[in-house]
């Protein structure tokens, strides 16, 4: 499989605790990878090694095979990429902007119309100067351009930022093409669920360092889970019952009952087995069992998942 | 790198125009009030009004203020025109470089194949280019002001092309310490307060030394004190090769610094 985007032992500390350490991350071409990490864990420190912004402190990073260095333009026509707070030039209208990125390029626009029939951006926002345009409308014309010359590789820092629901699922739609077209995006974001929907493999950062690497169903395979189970009997009395008051089960630990039932909040790890027999004394009539992701990747970031409050992740 | 000039003058076309349009005009409204003051009894009355010291200083005597290359001697480094003269680079430069730094737009330039000397040298063509232009104004208002007061033939045009050549070299080694400065910082507030502290202390370091004799050597140390229009325009001496030298060297000495400085420095944009 080919390597797009390859950094061994790629550091860069702006201060002890603020940059990233010693990263070893491969991205395969023809991918979408989730970048994940809360604010500040290095995820945009890597994003301005790639694109040649600073200088690395140590080890080595490679883009389509070849070392990447600050200031280099080498292979930089193969790339887009969408920042984090898109600021476009405001003094000037979006059809130019467009026309602009598309000469710096040095390659042809082939794919803006398209763009910008699937993101809603229409002709009319593009005549107008960029300064008064919502930041939804900016954060797409940021989008176009960086996809409008079919680069190979799309690097985007949390670019759904501003964007409605209805423009992100278009966005979303648009990547998923592009990655059927053999293209390679790289996500870098600090949402968890477009990051779940969207990515085929995720890296999760914390503080600098990278946490994990993987495949996103490798991911829910080894992820906490979230137990729903119907009881027949008044095991899953409408009666609220406290953590305390419920039955110790194997491994599992209980968040609450309602609807007749109880949801149990199961560690990576735990006697699947045990549960099972555990269970099964109590008349279980129906269950349904999630990946807790979010509760996965909280723990990730460092998180003490049992302080917090989930009613969300009950129901 | 066309596209990127072309998108420098976009932004700075107008800016630009302003500035040498305000050069033009104060010189032919400059050379209108000198035929008002020679139609009401001559320029001796108006030298009066000045300090003996401040003649002295700027080697103006009533004898020159009389004629036109005098008055335009004290006109070519009057405030106004160096105020528009070296705002305009301040503006630019600082827009260009610590302004698209400070508002990331330049992160959508430098993740294109676009080098970043490249970014200097469109940088460099436009400021110069609209510096140049300011300088040819300040020129040209001065040559159409003595035409359209019927005092063309009292003009020594040689002289005052001399002197704009002076001016013109002034205004490019301050773009050099302008474009460092600015290819150094990211905050453009913090940009404009240096280049503007550069040319006053520079600006009122001269000014000293040319009014306190025992400090006259501090002088040397201010880019003004190697603009000589006065020299040109009154004694028809060329602006010196010395002097023109130093103002070259210190205006590329800067651009260099300011080149290596931009493709060196870390973008955290």
């Amino acid at each position: 499989m080919v390597s797009v985007i390859e950094a061994r032992g790629l550091t860069k500390l702006y201060s002890a605790k603020q940059g990233i350490r010693d990263l070893n991350l491969q991205v395969h071409e023809g991918e979408i990878f989730g970048y994940l990490g809360p604010n500040g864990s290095g995820k945009t420190t890597t994003i301005r090694l790639m694109l040649g912004f600073i200088r690395a402190d140590k080890g080595e990073l490679k883009l389509f095979g070849k070392k990447v260095s600050a200031g280099s333009v080498k292979g930089r026509s193969n790339i887009g990429y969408v920042p984090g707070e898109a600021a476009l030039p405001e003094n000037t209208t979006g059809r130019r902007l467009l026309a602009f990125y598309e000469r710096l390029s040095g390659r042809k626009a082939v794919n803006r119309a398209e763009l910008c029939r699937e993101l809603n951006l229409a002709d009319a926002d593009l005549r107008r100067p960029v300064r008064l345009l919502s930041r939804g409308t900016k954060q797409k014309i940021a989008i176009v351009q960086a996809l409008q010359h079919d680069p190979e590789l799309i690097i985007l820092d949390e670019p759904t930022s501003g964007l409605d629901p209805l423009s992100q699922e278009a966005f979303f739609d648009v990547l998923h093409d592009l990655r059927d077209r053999g293209r390679t995006v790289f996500f870098s974001s600090h949402v968890l669920s477009e990051v779940q929907r969207l990515c085929d493999r995720v890296a999760v950062l914390r503080e600098g360092n990278l946490v994990l690497q993987s495949t996103m169903v490798e991911m829910a395979a080894r992820a906490d889970r979230l137990l729903w189970v119907k009881f027949e009997g008044d095991a899953g009395s409408q009666q609220p019952v406290t953590a305390k008051e419920a039955p110790a089960i194997a491994g599992a630990r209980f968040i609450r009952s309602d609807s007749g039932g109880w949801l149990l909040y199961l560690a990576s790890g735990s006697e699947s087995q045990k549960l099972i027999h555990e269970l099964a004394r109590l008349n279980p009539i129906d269950f349904r069992l999630e990946p807790a992701l979010e509760e996965s990747f909280l723990k990730l970031y460092g998180v003490n998942v049992r302080s917090l409050k989930r009613p969300e992740a009950a129901r | 790198m066309i596209a990127l000039i072309r998108d420098y003058l976009r932004r700075s076309w107008l800016l630009g125009l302003l500035a040498s349009g305000a050069v033009f005009g104060f010189l032919v409204i400059a050379c209108r009030v000198f035929l008002q003051i020679q139609q009401r009894g001559g320029a001796s009355p108006l030298t009066k009004l000045i300090p003996k010291w401040v003649q002295t200083a700027f080697d103006i005597g009533p004898a020159s203020m009389t004629e036109l290359n005098g008055y335009l001697a004290v006109i070519f480094q009057h405030p106004f025109v160096l105020t528009v003269l070296l705002a305009l680079p301040v503006a630019l430069l600082t827009g260009f470089f610590t302004g698209d730094i400070e508002k990331r737009s330049i992160s959508l330039v430098l993740a294109r194949p676009v080098s970043r000397f490249g970014v200097v040298a469109a940088i460099a063509i436009v400021v110069l280019a609209f510096c140049a232009l300011g300088v040819a104004s300040l020129w040209a208002g001065c040559y159409f002001g003595a035409m359209w007061s019927g005092q063309s033939e009292s003009l020594n045009a040689g002289a005052a092309v001399q002197a704009a050549l002076g001016l013109a070299m002034l205004v490019f080694a301050f773009t050099g310490i302008f474009a460092a400065l600015s290819a150094f910082l990211s905050v453009r507030g913090d940009a404009v307060g240096w280049c503007l502290t550069v040319v006053l202390t520079m600006y009122v370091w001269n000014f000293l030394a040319q009014i306190w004799y025992a400090g006259g050597g501090m002088a040397n140390y201010s880019l003004f004190r190697f603009y000589q229009p006065t020299e040109t325009l009154l004694k028809g001496v060329a602006p010196s090769v010395e002097n023109l030298g130093v103002l070259a060297l210190v205006g590329a000495a800067g651009w260099v610094v300011c080149a290596l400085c931009y493709r060196f420095r870390s973008f955290t944009v």
